[in-house]
Parts: structure tokens; C-alpha cells; sequence
């Protein structure tokens, strides 16, 4: 992951967050509206109870003062004590009714808001991800990629949920310092020191545990990677007997986890410690200076009188803020920073160019002859040229196996047919004409594509064979898996076509995925069909029928087979030898063990007559970590774990 | 406190897309359990042995923080009455000559207790913080280390049908939710029962009548919160189960990226991911407006009991009669009496949230007793196996696999001398890795006997057998960290000079050499890219180090490209001279050169001989070797 390239903004956007609420949001902007004013005023009738028992305490329980309440005119309180037990009755089954009607309703709306908001951004982001040149995913992991679609996206989610809670937790605490204004301004000013002096310590507390917190990360990563470093490799820490010196390493990380979590656990302890203390010392200290006014009178920089329920109220207020600031000074602004790096990562996706310029000429494909004209290219970001001068002819219908050490180039000349590469120099042409002068969809249509590692959908075996294919009949898709020798099996299968296969579905074998895919290709009829080093992976018994539905197509179409046993392409009509990005030699099987060259000594490999290979052969196989070579290597997915 | 904790359930939205793909398995693990019934407890007794008592100490003085804490209102309201409403200030337990007489000094003796007071809660609060801390911390890392230290030693019968991810699950994301659960969930629920019975007692204190009154409304309070815990759950497993969906169709997309485009499948993908994306977010809001009715609901409920209250204390207050209740209540009674009623609500919450952290921590805590009441094979009473020669015989060898009564070895009969290499040969399914299993002692035969110098496996420690043989798989399993720690794996130390006679002997030295920081080279994910032959033969090179005098190839050069094949073979020529080999060949090439040839079908050796026998035998070997070099259908 480390390796893995940033994610880079693009420069006309400040703040790639912002950016997605404008672009995302605004579509539903009346909803935000809506639920931010009503999550707002829900807050306004929360409050009031603290303020009413006050009141009722000074007018009702201790007769001291008329009953009075900030913004409500005089005339409309009973002036019997009955009906201000009634009113005060009356107005609290008020607050508590709209309270829960309004959060209900702003929560309703609110929730629309964000989910169909992220729902946008989820689809857009993946639209734009597959749009994105191969390139992007070779540089990347695919879960660093998922990492984006899902944790990112959601990190959104958690960040929207969280802004509601902390647009509650500021109208709470302004609410109430409004009413406590209303009631005593000048005490009301004076315990702003509880609320800023918890905001403050939240401050510190952030400030402080972000980096020790940092490197309990790095230490609980340190344990997961050592746990599946153990479990994966357990087959060999068995077969050396090495199971004490994992537990003892095991153990190591862990205590150290441990520890690290400590020093976080102690900087809690003082946060917590010294926030409770700035609450509890608050509410006393209130508690005494109210007490003390009503007894003995407000000392003058403190002005009015304050009367028993007034302070009761304060008390009240006061004992609520505690939970909602450290709320918001500690989850509220961290999920901000979440959400903000997130979001620099969806912005990078959806705002660079996409690699479908889908424009272009559409491709007509009459015979399906392949030429590739003094090729040259190097993979993006390598000093390295991965093919040079490579110059091939494939007539119709004829079958070309391409063969050569790994990391010779071999699959990197036909992801050029796909244009999912350019040349840098020379041109690579079906029927005459240029594949960079036509529109990639159009051109693909054309190719079938059978892959090293045959990738199965996550879906029916149907939809895999018949993949982006409109409403393919059931005729078609049995005729494209016989002549890819996979009917046999799939009707055998309890639900035959019907089998879901891919990550969660049915685990078929190497030779009827290879099969599968092979349909998959065929179903589309393509003029021209690339086969990736289709049979490296299967036993010696599959790739006999899979060579057979091979043979049965040649003549048919194109076709261009990539191989790592040379068996494969045996009956090619042409076999082009590739060394180090070059075409070395050409010819047929016969030809080419006459010369006695590359192919000759591969070919010796191939049968087992090691000692009759040529020195010049291994000598080049002696200096195989060429910088050239890792990088395809790495590129072809052969990474080390 | 706070008001939302529990909301956030609701974020848990995506991220979570293996959980319900491999719940299967897991299901499996947490089967050795099943019969537990408090399993978390079990757990945290025999992962806290010895730290038990911080959970105690940090239970109790949490409760008399608790108590002490929710003190304040009471001692306050008493105080109002006293100063405000002229009556006598008289405190529980405390003796009334300590208490003045007049106005100032009550208050300044207030201050004083509530200060007391609260220095003595906050000690307590802290270290009720400190104690369940340290518990948890102590607990956990016990709990991760004996976990992990048990499934490691299972046999590899259990590796091979349980998926890794599935027992790393265990390992990470199980022991995290037990750490998430232990950091905060016997914190929360000792607070939230302590809260609610500390409210609960002032309020009797105060007045038990009015108390009763209050009371009433808590059972429903509970019900009605049950009642949306229980739909919540059932919508946000809906919610999971479309996480996985989706996840699973991001994910194959992304790997197959490659597919898509060559089939020009983008615009289809771009249209299933979004209608899967909305299905997923219907299930969201079916989520959401159970959560969002929730809290306003409880809210009200609370309102009602509070208006009901507030009520009737005022009426008994002022009038000393409700209807024809008759009851008194002074003001300074009612304020505290009012504040600890809307204090029933939270504790009520808390319990929802610490519920569902504990349903959660539970079903890790099966799966983790699952997993480390497992039973590790023993060495109990075997043998070492002393100075190797490395003779091995199979003798009317049978075996299937635990849990299948399909045999894949059927009488077997072999017999290795000293020194010799054996070739194996045969279809996928054949039984050729299994027989070398068998030869490590990771199954035991059902019948017959596999013999390592006339000694039988069975009777062998596992440690002293498995050290005598090098095993070399078909894709080598480096670990993080160095060429050199890799190659040293096998043995305690071994010096430079040594390693790098191993590095030589299994072709790597050349290679390692031209790296910039050679053998202190990192591999694996952060370290250097290497390629699959480079790879295999650092795994070789480990091997070679241990010098064991049996090696076995399990396919060891069938991902290595034709060129490193040979080189590996040339290699290995002189390593194998004096060792008995087995090598496992998915390319009949590599053991042409084989002292002896077995083929192996459906469980049972065909043919064996070398190479030029075989075919002269025309057999199915012969037949094998022409599919090899592409002679089908000569």
C-alpha cells in the first residue's frame, strides 16, 4: 500500500470536501434546508424544561417573584396559581410534543438528504473509476482501490451523521446560554468559562493523543500483519517446527501494542480527569455565587439579583454541557478530518480525465489481419522500453503464438491491440487501420479477450458468458459454451447455467473457469480472439480439450495466443519468439527447433533435456532482476507478497 | 454524558463487506462453543486470570462514584430548602449539630461537602477508569497471544479446510471487537445500572411516593426501547447483507478490471453497481427511520413522566393533595426530584448501547473459545528421530481425508532408500502432495504406515520429523522482513559465511548479491519486488540451511518460467546427491532426470521407473508426455 501512488487533488479545488457538498448536495438543497432548520429549532423546546421548573419554582413553590418567562408576553400567563399550574403543564406537553415531532421530521428528511447524496457520489465515483486507464490499476492494490468505493464513501456517511449531532450540540449549548442571557445576563457571561475551558482541554486532548495515537496504529497494524504473516505462511512455520519463535514474535508485537495503548489510556485518564474537574468546580462554584447573591445581594460587577429558580435553571443548563462539547471536540472534528481525507481521495477519482474519449472512428473488421509496425513502447512512469521495433503480420484467421521468457513482453503487445496502452512510436493496425484512430468501444467489440487468470463475475454463469451482452438467448449461450468444451460441465451443476460463480458463488476449477471465459469470448463472435497464456494454470488433461476448442476455432478467426508452454502453440501457423521486447525470431514450431535458437532451448526445457540447453541461454537467465523485467513483472501481478 | 452515543450503530454502514461472506466459516469456529452458555464470561475468567480483581475494584468504585456523583442535586435541593424556603436543614447521616443555623455558613458548609464530595467521586471515578483499563489491556493481550499461539499449533488439517481468512477474522477483527467491547462496555454498564439505581434511591430518598409515580413509566420505557433495539437489529442486518452485495460487485470489478474494459463492460458495470448502490440505500433508510423515530420516542416518554410528576409535586407542593392523593413535598425536595426523573432516560440508553455491545463482544468471544478449545495435537510421549538417513517406506498406505469417507490413497507401497529422487507424477487430484503429507505427519494414514528409517511417523515427535525434511511448496511463502531472517528462518543463528553456502547452493546467492542492500534486503510487501523463481529459491536456500537429509518439491518450479526452471534444476543437482528427494512435477520435464518415476492415478501408483522405461512402457506416463510436448492427437 505504501507504494501505492497518492491520490491527487486537482489544483482549482481548495477544499475537495466542500466540493463534493456543492456538487453533491445542491441537488437536494431544499431538504438540507429543511432538516437544518428543523434539527435547529427541535432544540429550542429541549431546553425549555430547565427554564420552566425555575420559574414555576420561584412563582408557584416559593411565592417569591411573579411569573414571568423570557418571551412570552405577560398578558397571556393566568395569574391564579391554579392555571399557572395548568399553563406550565400546558407548555411543557407543548415543548416535549414539538421536540419529538420536529427531530422525528428533520431526522426523516435529513437521512433522504445524505443517503441519496451518498448513493450519487457511490455511483459517480465508480464511473469514473472504470473509466480510468489501466495504468491507475496497475499502480494501485485492489484494495487500496475498494478502500475508496467503500471505507471513503462511508467515512461520508459518518461525517454527515456526525454534523447533524454536532449542529444539535452547538444550537443545544447556544439555546441555552440564550435563555440564561435572557434570565441573568452577567452570570450567564461569566459560566462561558465552562464551555471554553471544556472546548479548550478537548483542544489539548486532540492535539496531544493524535500522534501517540498514531503509533498505536502503527503497532496494532504491526500485530495484524504479524498474525497473518504467521497464518498464511503456516504451512511453512510447520514445516520447520518454528511455532515458538512465532508465538514468542506474536507476543512482542502485542505487549508493544499494549504499551503504546497505554501512554493513550494515561493522556484520557488526565483528559478526563481534568475536564470533569473544569464541569464539577463550575457547577459548585455556580452553585456558591448564585447561593450567595440570593442571600446576601449581587456584588455590582455581577448586577441584578438572582432568585432561587433563576439559579436553579443555570444549574440545570450547566449540568448539560459536558457530555455534548466533549462530543464535539473529540468526534464531531474527527470525523471532519476523516471525511476531509476522504473526500481528497474522491475528488482525485472523479475529477481527473477519463481515459474514455470514447470518440473516434467506429471499426469495420472485413478480414481481421493484425499488423503491428515498428512498435515501440514503455509503460508510464518507467525509463525502461518494454517493447521495441516489434514488427508482426497475423493473417486472417491464422493462430499466432507468441511465446518468450517472462517478462519478455509478451502480454504487454497484445494489451496494445486493446489500446489499453498507446505506442509510443509505430502503429498497430486491424484491416489497415490504426486501433488509436478508433473508438475504443467499437474496437474491443471486435476482440476476444480470454485472460491468464480467467475472472469470473460475481453472477450466474449465464451472465458471465453472456457478459454486456444485451438479453443474450439461451440457444446462444449453450452454442458459445459448447464450442468452448463447457456445456458438458455446467449442465452437470445442480443449477446449471444458473450457478452463481465469483467471489461468493460456486468454486469452480482452474480448467471451467478457463472454460467459462473462453465461452464468454466466443458468445460475441469477435473477428479476432487474444488468448492470454490461457492454459498456464490448468492440469495437462484440461488444456488436451482446451487446445481442442482452440484447434476447432482456428481458421475461423485470428487469433493470438500468448504461451508459457510451448506445447500450446505447437500447431500454431506462426510462432513469434519474444526476448526482452523484441521479436528474435519467427516461424513455425518445425523452423524454429531447426535454427536452434531462443526457441530451440526453450523447447529443450519444455521436454526435459536440460543438460543439452545452450550456455548463452542461461546466462541471460542468470541476470533475470533487469530492472525491465521486475517492472513487468510487478505490472503482470507476479509481486512478492 | 452525551445524547447520541447510541446513534452511532447507525454508521456502520459499509466497510464491512467480509463479515457476511465469511460468517460461514466462522459459524464453523464458533460451533466448539456452542455448548458455552456465558461465553464472554468464560473468556474474560480464564483471559483475566490474575487481573480479575482490577475488574472488581474498578466495578465497585465505579458504582460508589456513581452514587457519590448523582449526590450533588440532593445535597443541593435540601440546601434550597433550607436557605430559601426557611425549613431545617437536615441531611441524612449526617449529625445535626455539625450543621449551622444560619443562611451563609449552611451555604459555605454546602460548598464544603459538595467539594468533599466531589474530590472523593472524582479519585474514585478515575480510578474505576484505571483499573478497568488495565484489566481490559492485560486481558486483551493474553487473550491475542494464547488465540493466536493455539491455532497455530492445530494441524494442518484445519488449515486446509478452513479458509485462512476465516481464522484471521478470529485473530484480528474478533479480538478487536472484544477490545472495543472491554474498553468501554463494563465502564458504560456499571455506570448506566449505578446511574439508574443511584437516581433511584435519591428519589425514594426524597420521596418515595412521588418516586412510584415517576417509576411507573420505566417499565414502558424499557418495552418500548426493546421494541426498536429489536427492529433496528433486524433492518441493519438488511443493511449488512446489502453491504456485502455491494461490496462484492465493487470488488470483483475492481480485480477484474482488465475483463471490463476488454469487453467493453464499463457503462454495464457502472448500471449494476447502480441499482445494487440503491437497493443498498433503501435498506439504509428502512434503517434510518427506525433509528429516527427511536430517540424522539423515548424523549416523549420521558416528557410524559416528567410532566406527570412535575404535576403532581407541584399540586402536593402547593395544595398537599393530587385528585384525592394526598402527599406532601417541599420545593426543594421537587427540584432534585425533578432532575433525577430526566436522569431515567440515559441509563436507559446506555443499556441499549452496552446491550449491543455486548451481543457483538459475545459472539467474538465464541468464536475466539471456539477457536482456543480446539484441541492442538500433542507430542505427548514420542520419540525424536535421531540422526536422519532418510530411508522412507510406505507400507499398504490408505487415507481420506478427515470428514470424507472418499479415499485418496489406496494401499500404497513405496519404499525410498537413502539418497534417491523420487519423482511424482499424475493429474491434479491424483494424491501426490497428499502422500508427502502424510510423510510430515500432518494426517495420520487410516491404514498402513508411513515409516521414516523404520521408525513409524505416528511414533516420531513432530518437531524432530518435520525438521528432517526441507519441504519446498508450489508458491514459497516469504515472511516479513529480510533475504537474510528468511533464509535463517529454519535454524536459531547461523553466520554469514553460512548462509550465504545455502544462498549458493539454491542459485539465489548471484541475485541477492546484485540487490543494493543484499541480504539485508526486506521482502514482502514493503520490501523489494522479487520475482517467483527469485523467490523460490531464497525459499530453497532456507531449506538447504537446516540441512535436512530428505528435501520434498511440492511443485516447487511449476509458476517459475522455463529459463529459472533450469537454472533452479542445475542448481538442486548436486543439493539432491546425497539426500532422499521427492519432487512433485506438474511439468513432466522436471523430473525427467528423476532415479525413479512414480505415477500416480486416482489414489494408486500406476507405473513407476524412469523416465526412458516409461515410455517404452507407453502407458499413461507415455501418454502424459506427449500432451507435454504438444504431440495430441499424433
Amino acid at each position: 500500500m505504501s507504494e501505492s501512488p497518492e491520490y491527487e487533488v486537482p489544483e482549482h479545488i481548495d477544499n475537495p470536501l466542500w466540493h463534493l457538498v456543492r456538487r453533491y448536495a445542491r441537488p437536494y438543497a431544499p431538504r438540507y434546508l429543511v432538516a437544518i432548520v428543523g434539527t435547529a429549532l427541535a432544540q429550542v423546546p429541549q431546553r425549555v424544561p430547565a427554564v420552566v421548573v425555575g420559574v414555576a419554582l420561584d412563582a408557584i413553590l416559593l411565592s417569591s417573584t411573579p411569573y414571568t418567562l423570557p418571551g412570552v408576553p405577560t398578558g397571556w400567563i393566568p395569574t391564579t396559581t391554579e392555571g399557572q399550574v395548568t399553563f406550565t403543564i400546558g407548555l411543557l406537553v407543548t415543548a416535549y410534543g414539538l421536540d419529538a415531532g420536529l427531530s422525528w421530521f428533520a431526522g426523516r428528511i435529513s437521512g433522504t438528504a445524505r443517503l441519496r447524496t451518498l448513493h450519487d457520489i457511490r455511483v459517480d465515483t465508480f464511473d469514473a473509476l472504470v473509466d480510468r486507464d489501466l495504468g491507475f490499476f496497475d499502480e494501485r492494490q485492489t484494495g487500496d482501490v475498494m478502500s475508496v468505493l467503500n471505507n471513503d464513501v462511508s467515512n461520508l456517511n459518518g461525517f454527515g451523521n456526525n454534523a447533524v449531532q454536532g449542529l444539535r450540540f452547538v444550537m443545544q449549548i447556544a439555546v441555552a446560554f440564550a435563555f440564561m442571557a435572557a434570565l441573568h445576563l452577567r452570570l450567564a457571561a461569566l459560566l462561558l468559562v465552562l464551555p471554553v475551558g471544556l472546548a479548550l482541554l478537548g483542544r489539548w486532548y486532540t492535539t496531544r493523543v493524535e500522534p501517540v495515537y498514531e503509533e498505536v496504529r502503527e503497532s496494532v497494524g504491526r500485530v495484524n500483519a504479524m498474525l497473518e504473516d504467521s497464518i498464511d505462511g503456516i504451512a511453512t512455520v510447520k514445516s520447520f517446527a518454528r511455532e515458538d519463535r512465532e508465538r514468542d514474535a506474536v507476543a512482542g508485537a502485542s505487549r508493544e501494542y499494549r504499551d503504546r495503548n497505554w501512554s493513550v489510556i494515561r493522556l484520557r485518564l488526565a483528559f478526563n480527569l481534568s475536564s470533569w474537574s473544569v464541569a464539577s468546580f463550575s457547577f459548585i462554584g455556580l452553585f456558591a455565587l448564585g447561593a450567595y447573591i440570593n442571600l446576601n445581594g449581587a456584588p455590582p460587577v455581577l448586577g441584578e439579583a438572582l432568585t432561587a429558580g433563576t439559579l436553579v435553571t443555570f444549574l440545570l443548563y450547566s449540568k448539560s454541557f459536558y457530555g455534548p462539547i466533549r462530543q464535539l471536540m473529540l468526534d464531531v472534528l474527527d470525523s471532519y478530518e476523516n471525511a476531509l481525507a476522504s473526500s481528497k481521495r474522491i475528488v482525485a477519482v472523479l475529477e481527473t480525465d477519463r481515459d474514455a474519449d470514447d470518440t473516434g472512428e467506429t471499426l469495420d473488421v472485413r478480414e481481421g489481419r493484425i499488423e503491428y509496425d515498428d512498435v515501440c513502447f514503455g509503460y508510464q512512469g518507467s525509463d525502461e522500453q518494454q517493447l521495441t521495433d516489434v514488427s508482426i503480420t497475423a493473417e486472417p484467421g491464422s493462430l499466432v503464438g507468441i511465446v518468450g521468457p517472462t517478462g519478455a513482453g509478451k502480454s504487454t503487445i497484445t494489451k496494445l491491440l486493446f489500446r489499453f496502452y498507446e505506442p509510443d512510436s509505430g502503429a498497430v493496425r486491424i484491416d489497415g487501420t490504426d486501433v488509436a484512430d478508433v473508438s475504443p468501444h467499437s474496437l474491443r467489440e471486435h476482440l476476444g479477450y480470454v485472460s491468464q487468470d480467467p475472472f469470473l463475475f460475481y453472477g450466474t454463469i449465464r451472465e458471465n458468458i453472456g457478459y454486456a451482452v444485451d438479453d443474450p438467448g439461451q440457444a446462444e449461450i449453450e452454442r458459445a459454451a459448447k464450442l468452448a468444451g463447457a456445456h458438458e460441465f455446467v449442465s452437470e451443476l445442480p443449477d446449471g447455467y444458473d450457478t452463481q460463480v465469483g467471489e461468493r458463488g460456486e468454486s469452480l476449477s482452474g480448467g471451467q473457469r478457463q472454460r467459462v471465459a473462453i465461452a464468454r469470448a466466443l458468445l460475441r463472435e469477435p473477428e479476432i480472439l487474444v488468448l492470454d497464456e490461457a492454459t498456464s494454470h490448468v492440469d495437462n488433461e484440461t488444456e488436451r480439450q482446451i487446445q481442442e476448442s482452440i484447434d476447432a476455432l482456428a481458421g475461423e478467426r485470428t487469433t493470438l495466443a500468448i504461451a508459457h508452454r510451448l506445447s500450446t502453440v505447437r500447431n500454431a501457423d506462426t510462432i513469434v519468439v519474444v526476448d526482452d521486447g523484441r521479436v528474435v525470431e519467427q516461424g513455425t514450431h518445425e523452423e524454429l527447433v531447426e535454427r536452434d535458437g531462443l526457441y530451440a532451448d526453450l523447447w529443450k526445457v519444455q521436454v526435459g533435456d536440460i543438460d543439452a540447453v545452450s550456455e548463452s541461454f542461461l546466462a541471460r537467465a542468470r541476470g533475470e532482476d533487469r530492472p525491465s523485467e521486475r517492472v513487468e513483472s510487478v505490472l503482470d501481478g507476479e509481486v512478492s507478497r | 454524558m452525551s445524547e447520541s452515543e447510541d446513534e452511532r450503530s447507525e454508521s456502520s454502514d459499509t466497510g464491512s463487506g467480509d463479515a457476511a461472506s465469511s460468517e460461514g466459516g466462522r459459524g464453523k469456529i464458533a460451533a466448539a462453543a456452542e455448548d458455552e452458555r456465558w461465553p464472554l464470561a468464560s473468556l474474560l475468567r480464564d483471559g483475566g486470570r490474575g487481573n480479575l480483581r482490577w475488574l472488581g475494584a474498578g466495578g465497585l468504585s465505579s458504582v460508589g462514584a456513581q452514587f457519590l456523583s448523582n449526590m450533588d442535586m440532593f445535597v443541593i435541593g435540601l440546601a434550597f430548602d433550607a436557605m430559601f424556603n426557611d425549613r431545617a436543614y437536615d441531611l441524612p447521616l449526617v449529625p445535626t449539630g455539625w450543621i449551622p443555623a444560619d443562611p451563609t455558613p449552611q451555604l459555605a458548609f454546602t460548598v464544603a461537602l459538595l467539594l468533599g464530595v466531589k474530590v472523593v467521586d472524582m479519585s474514585m471515578g478515575i480510578f474505576a477508569q484505571y483499573s478497568l483499563f488495565l484489566f481490559a489491556q492485560r486481558t486483551l493481550h493474553r487473550v491475542r497471544v494464547d488465540a493466536f499461539d493455539t491455532v497455530q499449533r492445530l494441524d494442518m488439517g484445519f488449515f486446509d479446510t478452513q479458509q485462512t481468512g476465516e481464522v484471521m477474522s478470529v485473530l484480528n477483527n474478533d479480538v478487536n471487537s472484544l477490545e472495543q467491547f472491554l474498553e468501554i462496555g463494563p465502564n458504560l454498564g456499571v455506570t448506566a445500572v449505578a446511574m439508574f439505581a443511584s437516581s433511584v434511591f435519591y428519589m425514594a430518598l426524597l420521596n418515595w411516593r412521588l418516586a412510584l409515580i415517576s417509576l411507573a413509566i420505566a417499565p414502558v420505557l424499557l418495552a418500548v426501547n426493546f421494541w426498536y433495539g429489536m427492529r433496528h437489529e433486524a433492518r441493519n442486518d438488511e443493511v449488512r447483507e446489502e453491504t456485502g452485495v455491494l461490496n462484492a460487485l465493487l470488488e470483483t470489478n475492481v480485480s477484474g478490471i482488465q475483463t471490463v474494459k476488454a469487453f467493453g463492460g464499463e457503462r454495464y458495470e457502472t448500471d449494476r453497481v447502480e441499482r445494487q448502490s440503491a437497493t443498498h440505500r433503501d435498506a439504509s433508510w428502512r434503517a434510518h427511520l427506525v433509528g429516527v423515530a427511536h430517540q424522539p420516542s423515548l424523549r416523549l416518554l420521558a416528557g410524559v413522566a416528567f410532566v406527570a410528576t412535575l404535576f403532581v409535586g407541584t399540586e402536593w407542593a402547593i395544595e398537599s393533595q393530587f385528585w384525592f392523593v394526598p402527599g406532601t413535598i417541599t420545593a426543594g425536595e421537587l427540584v432534585p426530584f425533578m432532575y433525577y426523573t430526566q436522569n431515567l432516560v440515559l441509563p436507559v440508553r446506555f443499556l441499549a448501547w452496552v446491550t449491543g455491545l455486548y451481543k457483538g463482544a459475545t459472539s467474538s468471544a465464541k468464536r475466539i473459545l471456539g477457536v482456543q478449545r480446539m484441541d492442538p495435537p500433542r507430542d505427548d510421549g514420542r520419540t525424536e528421530l535421531d540422526d536422519p538417513q532418510g530411508r522412507v517406506e510406505y507400507d499398504d498406505v490408505s487415507f481420506s481425508y478427515p470428514g470424507t469417507d472418499e479415499f485418496v490413497l489406496h494401499d500404497i507401497d513405496l519404499a525410498v532408500e537413502p539418497g534417491e529422487t523420487v519423482g511424482l507424477v499424475g493429474e491434479t487430484g491424483a494424491g501426490k502432495s497428499t502422500l508427502l503429507k502424510l510423510l510430515q505427519a500432518y494426517y495420520d494414514p487410516d491404514e498402513g504406515a508411513v515409516r521414516v528409517d523404520g521408525h513409524d511417523v505416528r511414533d516420531l515427535t513432530r518437531e524432530s520429523l518435520r525438521r528432517s525434511i526441507g519441504y519446498v511448496a508450489q508458491d514459497p511463502f516469504l515472511f516479513t522482513g529480510t533475504i537474510r531472517e528468511n533464509i535463517e528462518y529454519a535454524v536459531d543463528s547461523a553466520t554469514d559465511a553460512e548462509i550465504e553456502a545455502a544462498a549458493r547452493d539454491a542459485g539465489a546467492h548471484e541475485f541477492i548479491s546484485e540487490l543494493d542492500e543484499g541480504y539485508e534486503a526486506e521482502v514482502g510487501e514493503r520490501g523489494v519486488k522479487l520475482s517467483g523463481g527469485q523467490r523460490q529459491r531464497i525459499a530453497i536456500a532456507r531449506v538447504l540451511l537446516a540441512d535436512p537429509p530428505m528435501l520434498v518439491f511440492d511443485e516447487a518450479t511449476s509458476h517459475v518460467d522455463n529459463r529459472t526452471e533450469v537454472l533452479i534444476q542445475r542448481s538442486l543437482d548436486e543439493v539432491t546427491e546425497d539426500r532422499t528427494t521427492f519432487v512433485v512435477a506438474h511439468r513432466l520435464s522436471t523430473v525427467r532426470n528423476a532415479d525413479r518415476i512414480v505415477v500416480m492415478d486416482d489414489g494408486r501408483i500406476v507405473e513407476q521407473g524412469a523416465h526412458d522405461d516409461l515410455l517404452e512402457r507407453d502407458g499413461q506416463y507415455a501418454d502424459l508426455w506427449k500432451v507435454q510436448v504438444g504431440a495430441v492427437g499424433d
